[in-house]
C-alpha cells in the first residue's frame, strides 16, 4: 500500500517537463514583457530603465494607444458578436438534427481548418474591385463593380470582421453543439408536452441551459480577436493609413519594424491588462450563471467550459 | 434569423441525447424551408471559397480576374511546378513546405507526450473531487495572448541561437499547446476505470507501463483530437514565425504565405497554387480526423 503511494507521489516528476516548458515560455516572458515595458530597449544594447516613462509616451499626445484600443475592441466586437449569433444558430440546427446534419458539421468547420493566411489572401483578392469576387458578384446584379472596401479606411476594419466571423464561426459552432446535445432530452419533451412553441424553447431552454458556454465560447473569441495578427496582417497589413491597426499589430510594427521594444512592450502589457480584466469579468458571469441548481445540466456546462476553453488554445 | 431558429427547432423533440435527434414532426412549414436554405447559403458562403482556391490555382492571370469564380477558362497545370519550385528569385515552396512539416512534427511530439504524461501523472495524484493547483496554473497560461509573449519568446529564441529554425518555432508551439492537451486528457483520464490499472499493476506493469499499454491505446479519441487541434494550429500559425523565420528558406508555409503576394503579383493563377498547396495537407488530415474532433470535443471531451 504505502510502496503504491510512493510509486505515485514520483510520478509527480512527470509533471516537470511541461511545467518548466510553461514558466519558461508563459510564466518568464510575461513577466519580462512587464519589465521590459519599463525600460527603453532597441533590442541590442542592454535595456535602460526609465520607469513609466512609455506608458506616459504611448497614451499622451502623439501617442496613439487609445486609439489603437478601441480600434481593436470595435474590431473585436464585431466579430465576436457575428461569430457567437451564426454559431449558437448553426450549433441548434445541427442540434435539432436537419437532414444532412453530418455533412453540414463537416463543411461548416472548413473555414477554420485553413490556414488565416491562406484566408486573408483569398479575401484580399475576393474584395478587390473589378476582378474580385465581391465586386464580381455586386455587379451580376447590378450594384457596381468599384468597390475598394479595404482601400476605403472606414470599411477596412468590418472587411476583415467579416472574414473573421467567416474563419471563426465554425469553432464556436462545434463548441455550442457540445454543450447543446448535453441538455437533457427530457426538459424538451416535457416543455413540448407543455405546447412550448419552437422559438419559445430555443429562448426559454436552449439558451438559458447553454448560457456559460455561451460566455465562455464568447470569451475566448475575444481573446482570439485581440490576438488576431495573422488575419489582419495577411489582409491589410493595419491599413489603409492605421484603420485596422490593432493592438497585436501595432506592437508588431513597434518592436520588429522600429525596433522600439520597450514602448511596444507597454502595449502589450496595457493589451494583456484589458484582456485579464475582461477574462476576470466574464469568468465571474459564467461562476454565477452555473452555479443555479440544475444540478444536471450544471455538471454537463462544467465540463463543456473545461473543454471549450482546452479547444480554446487552438486559434492562439 | 428567426427563421432559421424554426429550422432548429422543429426536430429538437429529440430522441436520445448523444444521437442526432431526429425530428419526430415531419410537416415541414414555409418556416422550415426558409431557414433551411439560409443554411444552405452559408454551406455555400464556407465552401465555395475553399473550392474556388483549388479552381483558381489552375487558372491563368487573365481568367482570375474575368471569372473570379474559377468555373471557366484553360487549365494551366503548370502553376504547380512554378509554385512548387519558386518564381524566379522566389523562395522555392517545398522549402515552406518541408518547414511547416518539419514544426508541425516538433510541436505534436511537444506537446502530446508532455500533456498526455503530465495529466497522467496529475490524474493519479489528486483525491476525486479535486482540481488540482496545477490544472488551474495551466488554465491560467491559456488566456495570456501570445502578443504579451512574443517580445522575450523573440529574445530567448535569439539568445539560443534558434531563430530561423522552423523545428524551434514548433518546439515553442508544442509548449504552448501543451496546457490545451492537459485539459482535454486530463478528463478523458479522469473517467478511465480505475478497475483496469490495478488489474495492469497485478499483472506486474509499473504505473508508466499502465500508462503506455493501457491508457493511452483505451484513450485514442481524445489524444487524436488534440493532434487534430495542434495541428491545425501549428500549421496556420504566424505571429511568432513572422518574427522568428526571417531568412526566406526558413519559412514555414504560413509565414511564406504572407509575402507572397507581392511576390506573385503578375500571375495570379500561381499565386493561388501556393495557397492550394498549403491548404491540401491540413484539409486531407481534416477529412481524415474530423470525427475526432467533434466527437473527441463537442460529445466526448464536453460531455465525458
Amino acid at each position: 500500500m504505502l510502496r503504491t503511494h510512493l510509486r505515485r507521489r514520483l510520478m509527480v516528476i512527470g509533471t516537470l517537463p511541461a511545467v518548466a516548458g510553461i514558466v519558461l515560455l508563459v510564466a518568464y516572458p510575461v513577466v519580462r514583457t512587464v519589465y521590459l515595458s519599463l525600460t527603453s530597449w532597441d533590442g541590442a544594447s542592454a535595456p535602460k530603465f526609465i520607469g513609466t516613462t512609455n506608458f506616459r509616451d504611448i497614451t499622451g499626445q502623439g501617442g496613439d494607444l487609445w486609439a489603437t484600443v478601441l480600434r481593436t475592441v470595435r474590431f473585436s466586437l464585431v466579430a465576436t458578436i457575428g461569430v457567437m449569433v451564426i454559431g449558437t444558430l448553426l450549433a441548434a440546427a445541427l442540434s435539432a438534427g436537419i437532414p444532412g446534419a453530418r455533412f453540414f458539421r463537416v463543411v461548416w468547420f472548413l473555414p477554420m481548418v485553413v490556414p488565416v493566411s491562406v484566408s486573408g489572401v483569398y479575401w484580399v483578392n475576393a474584395f478587390q474591385p473589378t476582378t474580385g469576387l465581391s465586386n464580381y458578384l455586386l455587379g451580376k446584379v447590378g450594384l457596381g463593380t468599384t468597390h475598394a472596401w479595404l482601400a476605403d479606411p472606414h470599411a477596412a476594419l468590418y472587411v476583415t470582421s467579416f472574414v473573421w466571423v467567416w474563419i471563426s464561426t465554425g469553432f464556436a459552432m462545434i463548441i455550442m453543439l457540445g454543450a447543446m446535445n448535453g441538455v437533457p432530452v427530457e426538459i424538451y419533451e416535457a416543455a413540448e408536452m407543455d405546447g412550448c412553441s419552437v422559438l419559445r424553447r430555443f429562448f426559454s431552454i436552449t439558451l438559458p441551459l447553454v448560457r456559460p458556454t455561451l460566455a465562455t465560447v464568447a470569451l475566448l473569441e475575444i481573446i482570439f480577436t485581440f490576438n488576431g495578427f495573422t488575419l489582419i496582417w495577411a489582409m491589410t497589413q493595419g491599413g489603409p493609413g492605421t484603420s485596422t491597426q490593432i493592438l497585436p499589430v501595432e506592437v508588431y510594427r513597434q518592436a520588429f519594424i522600429n525596433g522600439n521594444y520597450g514602448a511596444a512592450s507597454a502595449q502589450a502589457v496595457v493589451g494583456g491588462v484589458l484582456l485579464l480584466l475582461v477574462s476576470v469579468v466574464m469568468t465571474r458571469f459564467i461562476r454565477s450563471s452555473s452555479g443555479s441548481g440544475r444540478a444536471r445540466a450544471g455538471l454537463i456546462r462544467g465540463r463543456a467550459n473545461r473543454s471549450a476553453l482546452a479547444v480554446g488554445q487552438g486559434a492562439k | 434569423m428567426s427563421a432559421t431558429l424554426s429550422t432548429a427547432e422543429p426536430a429538437a423533440v429529440p430522441v436520445t441525447a448523444t444521437k442526432t435527434r431526429h425530428s419526430r414532426n415531419h410537416r415541414r412549414s414555409v418556416w422550415w424551408w426558409l431557414g433551411f436554405l439560409l443554411l444552405v447559403v452559408w454551406t455555400i458562403g464556407t465552401i465555395f471559397p475553399v473550392l474556388s482556391i483549388f479552381l483558381l490555382s489552375v487558372r491563368g492571370t487573365q481568367d482570375v480576374y474575368n471569372h473570379p469564380l474559377g468555373l471557366s477558362g484553360a487549365l494551366h497545370w503548370g502553376n504547380y511546378s512554378e509554385a512548387w519550385n519558386g518564381a524566379p528569385g522566389g523562395t522555392a515552396f517545398y522549402h515552406y513546405l518541408i518547414n511547416s512539416v518539419v514544426s508541425v512534427v516538433a510541436a505534436l511530439l511537444i506537446a502530446i507526450v508532455l500533456g498526455t504524461v503530465t495529466s497522467y501523472a496529475l490524474v493519479r495524484n489528486t483525491s476525486p473531487g479535486k482540481t488540482p493547483l496545477l490544472l488551474r496554473v495551466f488554465v491560467i497560461a491559456l488566456v495570456f495572448p501570445l502578443v504579451v509573449l512574443v517580445i522575450p519568446i523573440f529574445g530567448l529564441l535569439d539568445q539560443a541561437a534558434l531563430l530561423n529554425s522552423p523545428a524551434a518555432i514548433g518546439v515553442v508551439y508544442g509548449v504552448l499547446a501543451c496546457p490545451t492537451v492537459v485539459l482535454i486528457t486530463y478528463s478523458a483520464f479522469l473517467e478511465f476505470p480505475e478497475e483496469l490499472i490495478d488489474a495492469g499493476n497485478l499483472d506486474g506493469l509499473s504505473e508508466w507501463g499502465v500508462f503506455v499499454r493501457l491508457v493511452l491505446p483505451l484513450n485514442r479519441g481524445p489524444i487524436a483530437a488534440c493532434l487534430v487541434l495542434t495541428m491545425i494550429f501549428v500549421w496556420g500559425e504566424a505571429q511568432l514565425g513572422i518574427i522568428a523565420l526571417q531568412q526566406a528558406q526558413s519559412k514555414t508555409l504560413a509565414v511564406g504565405l504572407l509575402g507572397l503576394q507581392g511576390q506573385y503579383f503578375t500571375n495570379q493563377g500561381v499565386l493561388f497554387s501556393g495557397l492550394a498547396l498549403a491548404t491540401l495537407p491540413i484539409l486531407v488530415v481534416y477529412l481524415i480526423m474530423q470525427k475526432f474532433i467533434v466527437r473527441g470535443l463537442a460529445l466526448g471531451g464536453a460531455l465525458r
